[in-house]
C-alpha cells in the first residue's frame, strides 16, 4: 500500500516552497511557503513551510519525506569550454543548461591567460570541458587543456570532449581541479548533440559537492532530500508531460516559460513528427529537450536590462497607457534596486505587466530557431532552419512568477506571440496554460522517484483545470 | 510542422493579377497580327491552325533551333538552310526556335546598356519582320523572349510581325543580369501573357518549354506532369491564353520520352499542339559519329508517336556537333535531313511497337502529375495563396524553388533513401545518368584497389550551390573506399565548412561548385583555414570559373587556385589518386 505522503520542496532564493502530494493518486494535498533562511540554515525556513502545509491539512509532519530542488544561494553555476563556437561550445553550454545551471561563461577557441582568468574571477561551480567531434580534433583540443593545467582551480571538472583524447586529458588536468570526470562526448557527430551524459554527470557532482558546498544548512534533512537544482526539475517536468508514461500517454510536444525576477527561462520538449516541409538544417540540430535561459531578461534584478535590449517597444507601449518616459525609468530603476518590491499600484501592475511581455517576447524567440532563405540565381529560394522550430506547438505552459501569481499570464503570453517575428520558428497559435499551482517544479522532483504519481500531478492540477 | 507561410514569400508590391491581366488584354485588343511568309504558304492564319490540319492529315512537321552570334548572320542561315532543302528535294523544315541573346529578356529601352552575350538581337522593327520574311520557316519567338521583364515588349513586337507561337514561360524562373526586380518582371510575364490570351481566337499560342524551368532538375517525371499543369492553369485558367508545352531535351530514354509526351498531351484538355519535342541532348558525346545513333533513336521515337497518336507536333532534330560549338548551318542542315529521312521507316515500324507499355506507363504518370498539381494548388490555398490571381502562384512556385516544389508536392512513397524524400513514380533519365554514373566510378575505383592510404580518412564535402548530384557522387565514391565522409551538405558558406573541419580535424575538404564563385570561395576558405589553424588539403571541382570584372564571360579560375593551394582535380579517380 502506497498511501504516503512526500514533501516536493523547492529551495528558491527567495522563497522555499513546500507542496504535500499523495503519491498514489498524483493528487496535490497542500501548499505552504516561507522565506528561505539563508542566512541561518535553510531547513528553518523548510520547517516554516512544512507546518503550514501539514496544517492545512492536519497532517504529522513526521509521515512525510520531503524530495528537494534547490537554486537557493545562486543555484548551480556552470562555465563551458568548446573548440568551435557553434559546434562543441554550443553542445556543451545546451548540456549545462538543460542540467539547470547557471551558464554565465562559454569560451572557445584557443584558450589563453585571459580568457582563462575570466573562469578564476566568475568561480563557476563546475567546468564542462568539450572539443572535437568523436575522432576529430585532438591537437587544439589538447592544446586547450594545457593551458587550463598552468592554472589552479578549486572546482570539478567534466570532461566530454573527443573521447579518442579524454583519458589523456583527465590526465593533463588532474592537477588543476578537485575531481576530474569523464564523460560521453557532447558532439560526438558533427551534427548531433548527446548532451545527457554530461547533464546527468553535472546534476551527480551538483548533489555530491556542490550543493553541500554552499553550506546552505547543517542538516542531514537537507542534504539527503535534495535531489536536483530547481530549474532542470521544471526541464523534467515538460519531458514527461509531453512523452508521458507507461500507463499514460503523454501531450505530445509542450513548452513552459518562466518569468523570474533575474532571468527568463524556456523550457521545450518537441515529439518529431513526420514532417512534410523539413527545412535544411544549418548548424547543429538540438536534441528534442531544450532550456534557455536569459539572463538579460527579468522583472526585478534584471529589470534595467530588459528595458534597454527593449526600450522602444515598452516606452512607446507605456505611453499608449499614459505612462511617460521618465516615470517609466524611475520604476525600472526602482525594481532593479528593491528586487522585493511587490507593485500594489494600478501603474506599477501595468509597468509589471508591459515588461513580462517583452521579456516573454525576446525569451521565446530566441529559444527557438528562425528559418534564412537564401536566394539562388535561377534555382528559387533554398530555406535553412537555424535552431528549433516550435511553429506549430500546440500547447505553451506560463509557470512562475509573474506568469503563475498574476491574472494576466494569458494575456502576456498572447501579446508576446502576436510580437513573434515571420521568420522566427516560434509557436504560430498554441493554447495556452497557466500553473496556478507551481506544480511544474514539484511534478519534475517527484518523477525522481515516480514518474506516473508526478504524471498524474500534472494531469490534475495543469491539464485538467485548464483544457 | 509547416516551415514558413507560402504566402511570406510575396513580395509586398505585388500588385492583384488580375488587374495586371484586365491591362493586358486590352492592350492586346489593338495589335494587330502580321502575316508570316509560312502561314500565307500554307493558307493559314496562325501556325496553330496548319499544326492542326497537319495533325489531322497526319503530316509530319519538323523543328530546328537557331541563333548564330548576329541576326544577320542567323537570317543568311536560314536562307541557306531552306535552299539546301530544296536543292536535295527534301521538305524544308516547319519552324524553328529563335534562341536570341539574353539581353532580349530586358525592357526594350534597357539592352543597349547591358553587357553582349552571345546569340541574336533584334534591334529594330527591319531584324524582327525579317525573321518571318526572309524564308517559308515559321519561327517561335523563343528563349529570352517571354519570362524575363521584357516580355510585354517581346510579346507585341513578335505578333506585329506574324509570330503566333510565343515562349518560354518556363523561363520566368531565370533572372536576368542586373535585374533583380521580382515583381515587375513577373507583373511583365502576366501582363505579356494577357496580350496573347486576347488574341486566342486568331490562334495564338503561348509555349513554354518545360526544362528551361524547375522541371530540368526535377527528380521524377510524374512532377513534369504536374508543373505543366500548373503552369497550364496560370495560362489557360487564370489568363485565357492557349498553353502549349514542348520538352525534351534532358531524357534520352526514347521510351521514357514518349509516355511522358502521351502524358502530357492527356493533361492538354483543348489540345493545344505540343510545339515541338526537343531532341536528346545527354545522351551526346564529343565523338560526333556516334551522336547519329542518338539522334536517329530519338527522332524515330518522338516521330512515331507523334504520328500514332496524333499530337501535331514538331520534333527537333538536335545536330551532331551541338555538345561541342554553336552549330553551323550545314550542320543544321545535316540533321533536318535525316529527320525528313526517318518519316518515310515510320509506317514499317509502329504496328510493332508495344504501345500498351508505353500506356501503362503514360497512365501512372498522370496519375501522378495531377496529384502533385492538386498537391500545389492545395498547399498554397491552405497557406493563404490566392489561387486565383496568377502573378501570386507563378510568384511563389518560382520563389519555393526545384527542391522545395518537389519535396512539397512530390508524389511517389515517402522514402528517405531519396534525395526530394519520394520515391519517384518514374526516375528522370538525369537521376539515372546519375546514378549509373556513380556505378561506374565505384566501379573504377574498386579496380584501382584503394589502399589503406584513403581508409579512414575525414573528408569534408559540401556543394555551393543546389546542386547535389555532383556531391553525391563524391560522398558515395569516398564512402566506396573507406574514407570517413563528413557530408555537410548543398549551399554552403566556406566559414561554415571551416569549422566544421577544424571540429572534425578532416584531413581534406572537397567542394563541389557550379554557380559561378569558384575564385572568392575558394579565397574566403583559404583565408578562414589559416585564422583557424586548419591545415587540410583543399579540392574544388564543378565549374570553376566566375565572373572577373573586365571580362564578358565568367573566366577559368583555376589557375588562381592552385597559386593559393587548391587542387582542382580533373575526375573523381583523380581526385582519390591526389586524396592519398
Amino acid at each position: 500500500m502506497k498511501n504516503e505522503v512526500t514533501a516536493l520542496v523547492d529551495f528558491g532564493s527567495t522563497f522555499t516552497k513546500v507542496a504535500l502530494v499523495e503519491l498514489e493518486t498524483g493528487s496535490l494535498l497542500a501548499k505552504g511557503q516561507a522565506h528561505t533562511t539563508i542566512k541561518t540554515d535553510v531547513i528553518e525556513g523548510y520547517g516554516r513551510a512544512l507546518n503550514q502545509a501539514c496544517d492545512k491539512i492536519s497532517l504529522d509532519k513526521k509521515l512525510v519525506t520531503p524530495l528537494a530542488a534547490s537554486s537557493a544561494g545562486g543555484g548551480l553555476s556552470v562555465a563551458a569550454i568548446g573548440l568551435v563556437d557553434d559546434y562543441t561550445a554550443t553542445a556543451a553550454r545546451q548540456a549545462a543548461l538543460n542540467a539547470g545551471a547557471k551558464v554565465d561563461l562559454v569560451l572557445s577557441g584557443r584558450l589563453n591567460q585571459t580568457s582563462i582568468g575570466v573562469i578564476t574571477k566568475l568561480t563557476p561551480d563546475i567546468l564542462l570541458f568539450s572539443g572535437g567531434t568523436d575522432g576529430g580534433q585532438t591537437h587544439q583540443v589538447l592544446s586547450n587543456a594545457r593551458k587550463l593545467a598552468e592554472f589552479r582551480f578549486d572546482i570539478p571538472i567534466i570532461i566530454a570532449c573527443n573521447s579518442e583524447i579524454s583519458e589523456q586529458i583527465s590526465e593533463i588536468l588532474t592537477e588543476s581541479f578537485s575531481d576530474i570526470v569523464i564523460t560521453a562526448n557532447v558532439l560526438p557527430d558533427i551534427t548531433k548533440m548527446n548532451i545527457e551524459p554530461a547533464r546527468l554527470a553535472i546534476s551527480r557532482i551538483f548533489i555530491e559537492k556542490v550543493i553541500m558546498g554552499k553550506g546552505l544548512s547543517q542538516s542531514n534533512v537537507f542534504s539527503q532530500s535534495v535531489i536536483l537544482p530547481t530549474p532542470q526539475a521544471v526541464l523534467i517536468a515538460v519531458e514527461l508531460l509531453s512523452k508521458g508514461t507507461e500507463l499514460s500517454e503523454g501531450i505530445g510536444s509542450v513548452a513552459a516559460i518562466d518569468i523570474g525576477g533575474a532571468t527568463t527561462d524556456v523550457h521545450s520538449s518537441i515529439i518529431e513528427t513526420d514532417n512534410l516541409t523539413k527545412m535544411n538544417i544549418r548548424g547543429v540540430i538540438y536534441p528534442p529537450l531544450k532550456r534557455s535561459v536569459q539572463g538579460d531578461l527579468g522583472m526585478r534584478w534584471s529589470s534595467k536590462s530588459a528595458f534597454e535590449v527593449d526600450q522602444d517597444w515598452i516606452v512607446e507601449t507605456a505611453l499608449r497607457h499614459k505612462i511617460a518616459r521618465d516615470e517609466l525609468v524611475k520604476a525600472i530603476n526602482h525594481r532593479q534596486i528593491n528586487p522585493s518590491f511587490l507593485s500594489t499600484k494600478i501603474v506599477d501592475k501595468k509597468i509589471d505587466e508591459i515588461l513580462a511581455i517583452s521579456c516573454a517576447t525576446l525569451s521565446i524567440e530566441r529559444h527557438c530557431g528562425k528559418a534564412h532563405a537564401v536566394y539562388i540565381p535561377n534555382q528559387g529560394i533554398d530555406m535553412f532552419q537555424e535552431g528549433i522550430n516550435l511553429r506549430e506547438l500546440p500547447l505553451l505552459i506560463g509557470t512562475g512568477g509573474v506568469l503563475s501569481h498574476g491574472e494576466i499570464g494569458n494575456m502576456v503570453m498572447e501579446a508576446a506571440l502576436e510580437r513573434q517575428l515571420k521568420e522566427a520558428l516560434t509557436p504560430v497559435s498554441p493554447q495556452l496554460i497557466i500553473d496556478r499551482d507551481y506544480v511544474l517544479a514539484a511534478a519534475g522532483i517527484l518523477s525522481i522517484s515516480d514518474k506516473q504519481a508526478a504524471f498524474n500531478l500534472m494531469r490534475h492540477n495543469l491539464l485538467e483545470m485548464n483544457l | 510542422m509547416d516551415a514558413i507561410d507560402l504566402s511570406d514569400l510575396i513580395p509586398s508590391d505585388l500588385p492583384d493579377g488580375r488587374e495586371i491581366v484586365a491591362e493586358g488584354l486590352a492592350l492586346g485588343e489593338n495589335v494587330v497580327i502580321g502575316e508570316s511568309l509560312y502561314c500565307k504558304e500554307k493558307g493559314v492564319r496562325s501556325e496553330r491552325e496548319w499544326r492542326e490540319i497537319a495533325r489531322d492529315k497526319g503530316i509530319p512537321c519538323t523543328c530546328m533551333n537557331i541563333g548564330l552570334s548576329t541576326w544577320g548572320e542567323t537570317r543568311d542561315a536560314l536562307q541557306n538552310i531552306y535552299e539546301d532543302a530544296l536543292v536535295r528535294g527534301v521538305r524544308p523544315p516547319d519552324r524553328f526556335n529563335l534562341i536570341a541573346e539574353r539581353r532580349m529578356g530586358l525592357p526594350k529601352d534597357r539592352r543597349a546598356e547591358a553587357p553582349q552575350e552571345t546569340g541574336p538581337c533584334l534591334w529594330n522593327e527591319k531584324d524582327w519582320w525579317e525573321l518571318t520574311q526572309t524564308v517559308p520557316i515559321q519561327p517561335e519567338a523563343a528563349d529570352n523572349m517571354i519570362g524575363g521583364p521584357g516580355s510585354l515588349d517581346n510579346a507585341l513586337d513578335a505578333l506585329r510581325v506574324g509570330i503566333t507561337c510565343i515562349g518560354v514561360l518556363s523561363q520566368y524562373t531565370w533572372r536576368w543580369p542586373y535585374w533583380d526586380d521580382e515583381t515587375s518582371q513577373v507583373v511583365s510575364v502576366v501582363k505579356a501573357a494577357a496580350v496573347l490570351a486576347s488574341k486566342k481566337n486568331d490562334g495564338v499560342v503561348f509555349d513554354s518549354y518545360l526544362e528551361d524551368g524547375y522541371p530540368g532538375v526535377f527528380h521524377d517525371y510524374a512532377s513534369y506532369v504536374g508543373w505543366a499543369m500548373l503552369e497550364r492553369y496560370v495560362a489557360e485558367d487564370l489568363i485565357g491564353a492557349a498553353y502549349a508545352n514542348s520538352w525534351g531535351g534532358l531524357t534520352q530514354n526514347p521510351i521514357i520520352k514518349s509516355a511522358v509526351t502521351l502524358a502530357l498531351e492527356a493533361v492538354n484538355p483543348n489540345r493545344v499542339p505540343i510545339s515541338f519535342l526537343q531532341g536528346d541532348t545527354i545522351g551526346n558525346t564529343p565523338d560526333f559519329d556516334a551522336n547519329m545513333a542518338v539522334l536517329v533513336n530519338d527522332l524515330m521515337m518522338s516521330k512515331l508517336t507523334d504520328m500514332r497518336y496524333r499530337l501535331g507536333t514538331a520534333p527537333l532534330a538536335v545536330p551532331v556537333t551541338e555538345t561541342e560549338r554553336i552549330p553551323d548551318w550545314r550542320e543544321v542542315a545535316q540533321v533536318q535531313t535525316i529527320s525528313r529521312k526517318c518519316e518515310e521507316y515510320l509506317p514499317l515500324i509502329e504496328s510493332y511497337i508495344d504501345w500498351k507499355k508505353i500506356e501503362e506507363l503514360r497512365n501512372q504518370l498522370v496519375v501522378g502529375g495531377k496529384q502533385f498539381f492538386s498537391n500545389a494548388l492545395g498547399t498554397m490555398k491552405k497557406m493563404g495563396v490566392d489561387i486565383a490571381d496568377p502573378a501570386r502562384v507563378l510568384i511563389v512556385m518560382k520563389l519555393l524553388g526545384p527542391e522545395k516544389c518537389e519535396e512539397l508536392f512530390g508524389v511517389g512513397d515517402r522514402d528517405d533513401s531519396y534525395l526530394r524524400g519520394h520515391k519517384p513514380v518514374l526516375e528522370t533519365d538525369l537521376v539515372r545518368q546519375t546514378m549509373e554514373k556513380r556505378q561506374a566510378i565505384l566501379e573504377s575505383v574498386a579496380k584501382m584497389n584503394p589502399d589503406e592510404q584513403l581508409r579512414d580518412k575525414k573528408v569534408v564535402v559540401a556543394s555551393t550551390d543546389v546542386h547535389e548530384f555532383a556531391k553525391f557522387l563524391l560522398t558515395s565514391t569516398l564512402e566506396s573506399v573507406g574514407s570517413k565522409v563528413i557530408d555537410f551538405g548543398i549551399n554552403r558558406d566556406p566559414e561554415d565548412i571551416v569549422k566544421v573541419a577544424l571540429e572534425t580535424d578532416a584531413d581534406a575538404i572537397v567542394i563541389t561548385t557550379h554557380n559561378g564563385v569558384a575564385r572568392s570561395f575558394g579565397t574566403t576558405l583559404v583565408h578562414s583555414m589559416k585564422e583557424a589553424g586548419l591545415e587540410s588539403s583543399v579540392f574544388m571541382g564543378g565549374v570553376l570559373n566566375e565572373d572577373i570584372e573586365g571580362s564578358d564571360v565568367p573566366v577559368d579560375v583555376r589557375e588562381h587556385l592552385h597559386k593559393i593551394g587548391i587542387m582542382t582535380p580533373d575526375t573523381v579517380e583523380d581526385l582519390l589518386g591526389e586524396l592519398r
